[in-house]
């Protein structure tokens, strides 16, 4: 136990129907706490003909772009300042909000920002986590920070998160943290 | 469509079935474009002596609580500075990583006392994801209170990142804009020697 049926329609491919019954065993184990092998999720695709609700047949819904994918993307298109490929993985109404609050509408403000922040870094030890939030999902991915200051002094080991909000299959708002400053408490 | 049936074992409370149902209806919706209206949902409660797997009878498992409202008595008692009901909320090996790398095992309240004199926190969003020992919920929160000098200040950014066992937290990551601000004002500032540690405290 459980046992989870999802009656839908046919045509999702199997890349979709996977994260359907991933996200089907997460939603249950967030409540109940079970073991992921005692759940088991059956898909029942129905043909589009064989239901009907309100006297009429209903059409398919289209599956959101798998969140984890467009953020591959996002990263690729970021690394290369590729700004075509990045309008692409966002909303028209996307923010970047930044360490002290500046919030910017344009990709070329945050690079811009970055650069006067760290004019080169990298991140590593990255690790991404999927949750459910309030517009669909949100994905988090925190990571390890190292570089060159603006001031030219190197940093390392400094740990960030970055919040990104979807909408509609793609990234509408993004968030992000690091430890960078950090001045020592005067007492 | 959907339609969605979950088989499970009778004795769940009335609260955490409709937990469950939202948690599926939710579940579908981040991946396909549904809307809720369409989603319906059934859950057949099951005699425990109904079911059998690997010839053997299974026990029903008890629901955890929600754990944003955990979360929320966790962050009330440090607000309140009942340190041993906020630790209470913590398993014994609990780990908690704040800003610059400092790591803690209990309420980080020395952290705290060391930057701000008073502060209150308000949670403007929180998402879950199912972690392997329990749920993890990332928050945000905004904090507001007083630097040391007693300055007052307002709508600093504040992520965190709470692991689960069970019904209690077993790691907290914290980030915050704090130090950007207190480098945008000059410092956190100095208590004056007659002012005690903070008024209030949490995170």
């Amino acid at each position: 136990m459980p046992i989870i049926k999802v009656h839908l329609f046919k045509g999702h491919s199997r890349g979709v129907k996977t994260r359907l019954a991933n996200m089907l065993t997460d939603a249950f184990r967030m409540i109940i706490p079970t073991s992921p092998n005692a759940i088991t999720v059956l898909l029942e695709e129905f043909d589009r003909e064989n239901y009907m609700r309100g006297g009429a047949i209903r059409r398919r819904q289209d599956a959101y772009a798998d969140p984890v994918t467009v953020l591959s993307a996002y990263i690729k298109a970021f690394q290369s300042s590729d700004f075509d490929a990045l309008k692409d993985c966002l909303t028209d109404d996307f923010t970047f909000t930044m360490p002290g609050g500046a919030v910017f509408g344009e990709m070329s403000e945050v690079l811009e920002w970055l650069g006067t922040q760290m004019p080169s870094f990298k991140v590593s030890d990255r690790v991404s986590e999927t949750a459910f939030g309030e517009r669909g999902p949100v994905v988090y991915v925190r990571g390890v920070l190292a570089g060159k200051r603006s001031d030219g002094a190197q940093f390392e080991n400094t740990r960030m998160i970055t919040r990104y909000e979807f909408a509609g299959g793609k990234i509408a708002s993004v968030g992000f943290w690091y430890d960078l400053p950090s001045p020592a408490p005067e007492t | 469509m959907p339609i969605i049936e979950v088989h499970l074992f009778k004795g769940h409370p009335a609260q955490v079935r409709t937990r469950l149902i939202n948690a599926m209806t939710d579940a579908f919706r981040m991946v396909i474009q549904a809307p809720p209206a369409s989603i319906t949902v059934l859950l057949h409660e099951l005699q425990q002596e109904n079911f059998m797997r690997g010839g053997a009878m299974r026990r029903r498992v008890v629901a955890l609580r929600e754990p944003i409202s955990v979360l929320q008595d966790y962050i009330k008692a440090m607000e309140s500075r009942d340190l041993d009901l906020a630790q209470k909320h913590l398993t014994d090996d609990c780990q908690i990583f704040m800003p610059g790398g400092e790591v803690f095992t209990s309420p980080a309240i020395i952290w705290f006392q060391a930057r701000v004199r008073k502060m209150d926190f308000k949670i403007i969003g929180s998402g879950t994801s199912a972690g392997e020992q329990g749920p993890t919920v990332l928050i945000r929160m905004a904090m507001s209170g007083q630097w040391l000098d007693g300055t007052p200040f307002a709508d600093v950014r504040m992520a965190a990142k709470f692991e689960f066992h069970g019904n209690q937290i077993r790691q907290i990551d914290m980030w915050t804009d704090l130090a950007e601000h207190a480098l945008a004002r000059g410092g956190y500032g100095v208590r004056p020697p007659d002012v005690p540690d903070t008024d209030s405290a949490g995170h």
